[in-house]
């Protein structure tokens, strides 16, 4: 038994096939919770399935081409890129600034940094709901300050444009304290010997930001870019819980339109192929934008 | 070694613990009594829910055995349930809010055999009856819907009777935002509202009126013109341009229907009878009430629109059929329907039991009108009202043009049609 043991051991230590055996529970959850799903997705997205009966047909490509003359769909997709990049735009600004400002040491440094990463802890359907409350109108609290200055309430959710911004900046605004997080990691990591040479040699802040902080910050901009550009494209929680993707359809992500038009709609199929939309464009979208900061940081470092 | 066969048995004899307790069990204690868990899912709200509620603890009361989830899923109901039906694996019990037969009607249980589906309401039996003949639910509650208003404030607003013709509404909701009170209070954040205002009217508008012709065969075979789709569009958005909606029309929580009506600050509504119930309780004298739907045109008949409201039936591959079927019969006892009926202020889905409301005898002032369908469970295919939600809350923000709008239908509607 001992032996049986031993060589067990030894196979597992010693044998490169080992190596593969250890991949298979993280290959067999890849396989189950998204190779399947995607592959299924693809299936479903050629029929007319509406999302709960045990029958359907198949319809070749009617949804593919429903889909480019749907007006929800250019919606949705216009509300996504704002959502993605608005979203990652403001957020990296607002995440820079707080890890500028909260990179020095002084009293209560970790209680600020802590009070501006809460948000990101906090559930993206809870985010809504909490905002909700603050600017419906009906005793929301931001038209209880608009009217402290004689001014009379505003329904602030009730066009279209107006509820895509103001769930773009609420995005930014609750998640900016994990940008900042990376970006303060990002500028402890830069070697203080560069700033004292540029201060020696009379370089002014501006010059100091310009030439040594943000290239040694590429890196950790990467990172930063990607995942808030694709947290921003795969919005969902914000919308359902502020406006279900209304007026109408005017706020709808893709990603709430697919769910509307599955469960709400009625139309797995159709859902299903805006959902392969929705997925090959993500894809496309941060490949392009890491081949293009990778090849900014190779620049950068000569 | 020793160590993980240990570990080993013990992991067998818990799994085994785990799959002997999953398997079907004997639903007759020891004792005689019935015994095991059964699930209840419905999409009811306070205070129907409330009084459905009391019944399942009665029943539990009855049968000590028997634990019984009962549970509301609320607005998400319909997507849980199409998730649930999608697996093949639903409630042993659950509502069926007027889809019995166009949605349901596969997954659940012919209720023919028992007694009670004897005794449904001849007015609503056919609504809860397959074409094969099959009862497919049991209706506690059914409906008889128009439009809410308030006695009081017409009075005021100097009417002595309720509007009777489209014209009449608009003079009437003139008169009304004179006294400074809002007409038609719509809660756009729920686009159920402004929905269940146009299933309501379109039933006026396209089926009951003097022009109809032959729309309603038309949406029946799926050749209707959906430019006639229009005067309910109009309707909807002309509420909104002339001022007779509240500002935040768009966005207004439902959470607040009650109290705007209960305190008078609205005079019309489109909900049932349990908003007005819900009102009470907030402010028992407010003098609400009932009114049937007003026609388009002057010589065109006031109307009602009723069915089934709160609504059970049983899921065909329930492992707990024995139970299931105990707890439908128990809830169809004549005290019990007359209970969840009066908590409701619904009118009664079983022809012997005749509840005491508050609003019968008005009701009784329009006895001679007839009841139909809502207009999408009658006349238009199942997931059409995702789209009617849709249109509502783009009409409601003035985001769509009404072509757009019978444009989104006629899309919908053709997709719809070609899945069935």
């Amino acid at each position: 038994m001992k032996n049986g043991n031993r060589s067990v051991m030894k196979f597992l230590q010693s044998d490169p096939r080992a190596l593969s055996l250890l991949t298979l529970p993280a290959v067999l959850l890849f396989i189950t919770f998204v190779a399947f799903p995607i592959v299924s997705g693809i299936n479903i997205s050629f029929t007319n399935w509406n999302g709960y009966s045990q029958e359907y047909s198949y319809v070749g490509f009617d949804n593919y081409r429903k889909m480019f003359t749907d007006p929800q769909v250019w919606t949705a997709f216009r509300n996504t890129l704002i959502y993605g990049f608005g979203s990652t735009l403001v957020q990296t600004i607002l995440g820079l600034a707080f890890a500028m400002l909260l990179v020095n040491r002084f009293l209560f440094r970790g209680v600020a940094r802590t009070i501006i990463y809460l948000p990101a802890m906090v559930a993206q359907l809870i985010i809504g709901y909490i905002w909700y409350f603050i600017v419906t109108y009906e005793r929301g609290a931001l038209n209880d300050i608009v009217a402290l200055f004689g001014v009379d309430k505003v329904d602030w959710m009730s066009r279209g444009f107006r509820a895509v911004m103001i769930i773009m900046m609420i995005n930014a605004i609750a998640y900016c304290g994990k940008t900042m997080i990376i970006f303060i990691a990002g500028l402890e990591s830069i070697p203080n010997m560069y700033n004292e040479a540029a201060s020696i040699d009379g370089a002014n802040a501006w010059q100091v930001f310009r030439h040594i902080t943000m290239p040694m910050l590429l890196p950790a901009l990467t990172t930063s870019l990607v995942l808030n550009i694709i947290g921003g494209l795969k919005m969902f929680g914000l919308v359902v819980a502020m406006t279900n993707g209304g007026p109408g359809y005017a706020s709808h992500s893709l990603s709430s339109l697919i769910n509307s038009l599955y469960f709400g709609g009625q139309q797995a199929g159709y859902s299903a192929a805006v959902g392969m939309f929705s997925f090959i464009f993500i894809v496309l979208v941060s490949i392009l934008l890491r081949r293009y900061l990778e090849m900014k940081e190779a620049q950068y470092n000569g | 070694m020793r160590r993980i066969l240990v570990l080993f048995f013990t992991c067998i004899f818990m799994l085994s613990s785990v799959f002997a307790g999953g398997a079907k069990e004997d639903q007759t204690s020891a004792e005689g009594g019935l015994s095991g868990t059964l699930t209840v899912a419905t999409n009811a709200a306070s205070p129907t829910y409330d009084a459905v509620e009391h019944i399942v603890e009665l029943f539990m009361e009855e049968n000590p055995g028997v634990e019984v989830e009962y549970t509301t899923y609320g607005s998400d109901y319909e997507n849980l349930m199409k998730a649930r039906m999608a697996a093949n694996d639903l409630p042993d019990v659950f509502a069926t809010h007027g889809w019995a037969v166009n949605r349901y009607a596969e997954y659940l249980r012919p209720l023919n055999d028992l007694e009670l589906s004897k005794r449904i309401s001849p007015s609503i039996v056919d609504t809860v009856t397959t074409d094969s003949g099959d009862i497919v639910a049991m209706p506690i509650t059914s409906e008889q819907s128009g439009m809410i208003y308030n006695k009081e404030i017409l009075a005021k607003a100097g009417w002595d009777h309720v509007p009777a013709t489209l014209d009449e509404f608009y003079q009437c909701c003139e008169d009304v935002k004179a006294l400074g009170v809002i007409p038609v209070y719509i809660t756009g954040k729920d686009t159920r509202n402004q929905a269940n205002l146009m299933d309501i009217m379109a039933v006026s508008f396209l089926i009951t009126c003097n022009d109809s012709g032959d729309n309603a065969d038309r949406l029946y075979d799926g050749t209707f013109d959906w430019s006639k789709w229009a005067p309910v569009s109009t309707f909807l958005s002309e509420l909104v341009k002339r001022g007779y909606t509240n500002v935040d029309a768009t966005t207004a929580d439902p959470i607040y229907t009650a109290e705007k009506l209960a305190f008078g600050e609205a005079m019309f509504n489109y909900n049932n009878q349990a908003a007005i119930a819900d009102a009470w309780t907030l402010n028992p004298d407010a003098e609400l009430s009932m009114m049937p739907v007003p026609g388009l045109h002057e010589d065109d008949e006031q109307i009602w629109i009723g069915g089934e409201r709160e609504c059970y039936g049983i899921w065909k591959d329930s492992p707990n059929m024995e139970l299931a079927i105990a707890l439908l019969e128990f809830m169809a006892r004549p005290e019990n329907v007359k209970y969840v009926c009066e908590v409701a202020g619904m009118p009664s889905g079983f022809a012997d039991v005749s509840p005491e409301l508050r609003l019968t005898p008005d009701f009784e002032a329009f006895s001679d009108l007839k009841t139909y369908p809502y207009f999408d469970r009658e006349w238009l295919p199942s997931g059409m009202w995702a789209t009617m939600r849709t249109i509502g809350g783009a009409l409601t923000a003035g985001e769509m043009s009404i072509e757009e709008s019978c444009k989104t239908m006629q899309d919908s509607y053709l997709s719809l049609m070609a899945q069935q």
